[in-house]
């Protein structure tokens, strides 16, 4: 699954520490999800959603909708 | 035992699970103190000896139940896969010996037992057995978590 949430970060100047105390989650874990070599529980999904204002499919998406977008 | 982490701070989360690894190491270094102290003991002081290892063991799995609840999903995760494929490596392992011990000549594995407990006798293959099912699935485990953290660095 791929995600936005390198960008939406970036946007707001925070770095990835910032983002994981935000979150109550540690570095690594933001890291990993950022990379998608993990993919967050649908608890933290909404969290991460709810921080930026925006819905869950704003923010991650399977690598079909990706291509389709393409 | 339950710990919330949303309703805790981040430092003192900290603390939380500093105590947890404290008393998780704690509990495991009275056991191992008190399994080294096993035989050497008289009597009802062998008793107690084996209810302060059995309360040691006690406090120790709840420290360490309290100490994960501390951690967050991804590393929760870790330790899960960890477990899960790692243990069940050193699972195949523990497979793999008992049919090197099964279908070596008799004299082989008895020689083996013979260099390591320097006594053939039934306690010394149970200990051997039952070290070899906790040291191999912990070694299992040990290595997945570590190659687990490595790819996802």
């Amino acid at each position: 699954m791929k995600n936005r949430l390198k960008v939406l970060r970036a946007e707001r100047n925070w770095s990835q520490a910032d983002l994981a105390e935000r979150l109550d989650v540690s570095r690594q874990s933001v890291n990993a999800i950022e990379t998608g070599k993990y993919d967050p529980s649908l608890p933290l999904a909404f969290k991460i959603a709810g921080l930026f204002g925006l819905t869950i499919e704003q923010i991650f998406f399977n690598d079909e909708a990706a291509q389709a977008a393409e | 035992m339950s710990v919330s982490r949303s309703e805790s701070t981040p430092n003192g989360r900290e603390k939380q699970k500093a105590a947890f690894i404290a008393g998780t190491g704690a509990g495991l270094g009275v056991m191992i103190a008190v399994s080294l102290l096993a035989g050497q003991l008289d009597g009802d002081l062998q008793m107690i000896a084996n209810g302060v290892g059995y309360s040691a063991a006690a406090i120790a799995l709840a420290c360490s139940i309290g100490w994960i609840a501390t951690l967050d999903e991804f590393a929760q995760r870790a330790h899960y896969v960890a477990w899960y494929w790692g243990g069940s490596l050193g699972l195949a392992a523990m497979g793999a010996l008992l049919l090197f011990v099964l279908l070596s000549p008799a004299s082989a594995a008895e020689s083996l037992l013979l260099d390591w407990w320097g006594a053939s006798q039934a306690k010394a293959g149970f200990l051997t057995g039952a070290l070899a099912a906790m040291l191999l699935p912990a070694l299992g485990y040990t290595i997945w978590w570590l190659v687990f953290w490595l790819r996802r660095r």
